[in-house]
């Protein structure tokens, strides 16, 4: 398999796991009864979507990522590396924390009789979608810098 | 109604405040001393994993650790966990992006 299959998979795993977290968050702004399954539904999916995107875009970056490095450093933008990548990279972990906690907050908890859940849930979702968003622009930075450092060879 | 009613969302919300903060503490000390990320390199054969593996294991640990303690200090109310939640995020956030910035 190429390689670039593993940062495609990646950010649409990212992506998905990005529109999880807000359509958990709308449902549980609009909490009842009836939607307390589909908040729990959101929330498995979210965890999924991330795991599989922090594992697939991991792998890439420990077994490939070192030649697009040498070019993106080596070109006129290395920020997209020194700024931007490792930012990435350890910001990510924060929203896989983030993830893998939003089930606990959401199972074993009535959000539409207990505001203080509802909030901590609608809090988690944001940050989710919030450093999801950071994580895709800087993603996109990183490409830019590996283009520009293409182009100029 | 503010408590939250699952031992789970309280215990482990509360490691969920603690190792955010402690992921931009980690990143912060091994980028700032050679050794230790060297050391962590050589634990899984790339610093990333190594702080991965601590990070996400250390998380399940104090989240089971904190949901079997019920006490005055785990009991705080939704709203408490909701504010640490957003203020550990943040911190955790600027201590990151703060550190790459400057360095």
């Amino acid at each position: 398999m190429r390689p670039e299959v593993f940062v495609i998979v990646h950010v649409v795993f990212g992506m998905f796991g990005i529109l999880a977290a807000l359509w958990m968050f709308v449902e549980t702004l609009n909490s009842s009864e009836t939607n307390q399954k589909r908040i729990e539904i959101a929330s498995v999916i979210l965890v999924c979507c991330i795991w599989l995107s922090y594992v697939l875009g991991g792998y890439y970056y420990v077994n490939y990522y070192a030649a697009s490095k040498a070019v993106i450093l080596a070109g006129p933008f290395p920020s997209a590396h020194k700024f931007f990548m490792e930012v990435k990279e350890h910001l990510f972990f924060m929203i896989l924390l983030l993830a893998t906690y939003a089930p606990f907050a959401v199972y074993g908890e009535r959000l539409y009789g207990n505001k203080g859940a509802k909030n901590l849930v609608l809090a988690v979702s944001a940050l989710v979608v919030v450093l999801g968003l950071v994580m895709d622009g800087s993603g996109a930075m990183i490409i830019m810098g590996e283009k520009m450092g293409l182009l100029r060879r | 109604m503010d408590q939250l009613a699952s031992k789970y969302a309280r215990g482990f919300g509360i490691s969920l405040i603690i190792m955010m903060l402690f992921n931009a503490v980690l990143t912060v000390a091994k980028e700032s001393y050679e050794p230790f990320i060297k050391g962590m390199a050589a634990i899984s054969g790339h610093h990333w994993i190594t702080h991965g593996i601590i990070v996400v294991v250390l998380f399940f640990i104090l989240g089971f650790v904190f949901s079997g303690t019920h006490s005055e200090e785990t009991s705080c109310s939704a709203r408490r966990m909701t504010i640490g939640t957003i203020v550990s995020a943040a911190i955790g956030a600027i201590l990151i992006g703060g550190f790459y910035l400057i360095g």
